[in-house]
């Protein structure tokens, strides 16, 4: 509306201008007939993208949460000051998917619903694998049964393990399995049943785990064809009714820390073939347990490439803010199981992302819907993400 | 004669002894809360959700099959105690299992469910298939 | 004196943390910026203080459109409410799915818990309206009894997900 507007009057400015100069030899406009005329440009041009991502890159997925069917990935430089130099590219997820990137092959993939007449008709489910440098779709594979599951996004609902040669894809009807697809082949080779437990967090060579209704994991271990060499049960390690975990772990080196919704970090050794429960540890100071502070949000915690993790936190928590987010991001050091520093955000936030390498951005979603980037060292807020496209990204990814 | 009276009382009593020992609010709310989600007020389940309604007293007619009841993820993973499992295990069979039940229902107890339930089934699927399989067989005898 | 201004500086704590999460969905819908002020009245079918227990009828107060009515304790979706169907109605056109999650959540007019079925309404996209995020009780994943973060429409010719029931199905039992 407002370009519109701008347009017009520039438009009808420049006649006026025009009018007035018709008697005059000079151009009013300034402009220089004597230059050489801009070269012919061809059409048809499609941008690429450079590989690797530079490690200030990152992937707002926004879900859509108010039109499901028009999710969206956005790639973004949060170190650029401008929207022309931050956005990227972009490609779709239909219908709240789940998205991972693979660091040794040149693909990401999505985990995708499709019906044949948009929001009705046939049901398609399809995990999509697109070209890192083209965002172009590379290949399908197509569900034979439709059983993904869809939901808020989860980072742990589609994975790769052994070395990237296998994908697993989680679904739930409510029965749950975990489809696993050959990446060389881009084929279906099985699918394991996982009952009781939910998603998948991989363990050791080849294999996942699952965290299961009682506060337990169950350990699958599959052969290079994805037959299941032994599922293991462990015994629980925490309470799912009076004291629940996240789902939602920060992985580091093969070590899972599991956040719970009362500010204690539950360590998960994922490292052999069968999760082995390592200690759990108290986030907090005695004042800040009196002020009741909590992990919150929907993207609530990621790591960068020092072993630390980044945790958003409010105060004042209780049952029932476990999706809000928080205040405050808190940065851990996984062993030495220390804070190392809270970052007082400019706005509350419900998502956070951290970036790659030495000197890493965070980027956070605010509640407002808003992208803020904050150095992740530092804390210092840097910028936000004016014009992303995004209405709803509910989760940040930092490009691998 | 006497052995059919006998096997009536057996039967009969029985039948009182399994009811008493549910207590049928506390049962209900536990349906509700820890199965109704999926298997539906009915126990008609739908959508890939196993039916209880006519059928789960079926699984009754071999020991592996009153086993199954406990191990299905489900049962086995559930929040519910062992007695409060056990109660909802008998309640639901006698308010979904109807004409499936055979006669002589013994109820499950804490203990048996205790034991039962640190062994839950990973490939249920495949394992329910053959549980009712081998009941299929037992009945064409 | 001292007494009321703790008072009144924990309430303002209170509405301060309440507006800033509102903030959160600001942009995802500006239902909830209205809700916490809506006054809880009981409604015209409250029974009088002076009936007899045989003329009472059950009741239950608020408004069944705001955010903050007592059965959406742990609801997490666009308020069907809001979208052409009621509290326990489906929308025109959409279809209730049969496997949901189930909580309680309690009555304030007659003191009672309540166990509540949390049905999604599918097969059209987002209703948009009345966007209501309450997660007491609401459990990750793992809990799938419990858990509000999934998509519900299972089981549904569509799983499009367009909004959210809470239907009474029955009363919490509380031990004696």
């Amino acid at each position: 509306m407002h370009r519109k507007h701008h347009i017009l009057f520039r438009s009808a400015f420049a006649s006026l201008v025009v009018a007035l100069s018709f008697s005059i030899t000079t151009d009013a406009h300034g402009s220089d007939s004597e230059l050489p005329p801009i070269p012919i440009e061809t059409t048809g041009k499609v941008k690429t993208l450079p590989s690797p991502y530079p490690d200030s890159w990152f992937w707002a997925f926004d879900v859509a949460f108010g039109h499901m069917l028009d999710g969206k990935m956005t790639l973004i430089d949060a170190a650029a000051s401008t929207t022309r130099s931050q956005i990227k590219g972009m490609f779709n997820v239909s219908l709240v998917g789940a998205v991972v990137e693979a660091t040794t092959r040149n693909e990401i993939y999505a985990f995708e619903t499709f019906y044949s007449r948009g929001n009705r008709g046939v049901r398609t489910d399809v995990v999509t694998i697109y070209s890192k440098t083209t965002l172009a779709p590379l290949a399908e594979i197509v569900w034979p049964i439709p059983k993904r599951y869809q939901g808020m996004p989860e980072r742990y609902a589609l994975q790769l393990i052994d070395d990237e040669k296998l994908l697993l894809a989680y679904n739930f009807t409510p029965a749950s399995s975990v489809t696993v697809i050959d990446l060389e082949s881009r084929k279906i080779l099985n699918e394991v049943a996982i009952p009781g437990c939910t998603l998948i967090y991989p363990t050791g060579k080849r294999g996942f785990s699952s965290l299961c209704s009682n506060g337990g994991m169950l350990s699958t271990e599959l052969s290079p064809e994805g037959q299941i060499v032994q599922q293991t049960r462990m015994d629980a390690f925490f309470d799912t009714d009076a004291n629940p975990a996240f789902e939602r772990p920060a992985v580091i080196d093969g070590v899972a820390y599991y956040p719970g919704f009362e500010s204690y970090v539950h360590i998960i050794d994922l490292r052999g073939k069968v999760a082995r429960y390592v200690d759990s540890w108290d986030m907090l100071s005695a004042s800040e347990r009196k002020e009741n502070w909590r992990p919150g949000g929907i993207g609530l915690i990621d790591k960068d490439d020092m072993g630390r993790f980044y945790i958003l936190m409010h105060p004042d928590g209780h049952d029932g803010t476990q999706n809000e987010g928080g205040s405050e991001v808190w940065v851990y050091d996984a062993k030495k199981q220390k804070r190392m520093a809270r970052i007082a955000l400019r706005s509350w936030a419900v998502t956070l992302g951290v970036g790659k390498g030495k000197n890493p951005l965070l980027m956070v979603t605010s509640g407002d819907m808003a992208l803020e980037v904050y150095d992740a060292a530092s804390g210092a807020y840097l910028r936000t993400i004016e014009d992303a496209g995004q209405e709803t990204p509910l989760m940040i990814f930092g490009v691998k | 004669m006497s052995k059919v009276c006998i096997v009536m009382l057996l039967v009969m009593s029985s039948g009182v002894a399994y009811s008493q020992q549910i207590n049928p609010a506390r049962a209900l709310y536990n349906y509700q809360m820890s199965c109704q989600g999926c298997h539906g007020p009915e126990g008609q389940g739908g959508g890939g959700v196993p039916r209880m309604q006519g059928f789960v007293g079926l699984f009754l007619n071999t020991a592996q099959g009153r086993d199954f009841l406990v191990q299905v993820p489900g049962s086995a993973n559930s929040a519910l105690g062992n007695s409060e499992l056990a109660e909802v295990l008998n309640w639901m069979i006698e308010q979904f299992g109807g004409s499936s039940n055979p006669p002589g229902l013994q109820p499950y107890t804490a203990r048996e469910v205790g034991i039962l339930r640190k062994s839950p089934l990973n490939e249920v699927n495949a394992y329910r298939a053959s549980v009712l399989a081998n009941i299929t067989k037992g009945a064409a005898y | 004196m001292k007494l009321f201004d703790q008072f009144v500086e924990q309430r303002s704590r209170k509405i301060a943390q309440a507006s800033s999460r509102r903030g959160v969905l600001k942009r995802l819908g500006s239902f909830m910026a209205g809700a916490a002020a809506f006054p809880v009245l009981p409604v015209a079918r409250a029974a009088n203080a002076d009936t007899t227990s045989a003329d009472k009828v059950p009741s239950e107060s608020g408004d069944p459109a705001s955010c903050d009515y007592w059965r959406y304790c742990a609801i997490d979706g666009y308020l069907c409410d809001c979208c052409g169907g009621s509290y326990n109605a489906c929308p025109p056109g959409t279809e209730m799915s049969p496997i949901t999650w189930i909580g309680t959540c309690l009555n304030p007019v007659d003191g009672r818990s309540y166990v509540i079925s949390y049905n999604d309404c599918c097969g059209k996209t987002s209703c948009g309206s009345c966007l209501c995020m309450r997660d007491e009780g609401d459990r990750p994943l793992y809990r799938v009894d419990k858990a509000n973060d999934l998509n519900w429409c299972l089981g549904t010719e569509s799983s499009v997900y367009h909004c959210s029931t809470a239907i009474v199905v029955g009363l919490a039992y509380e031990d004696s």
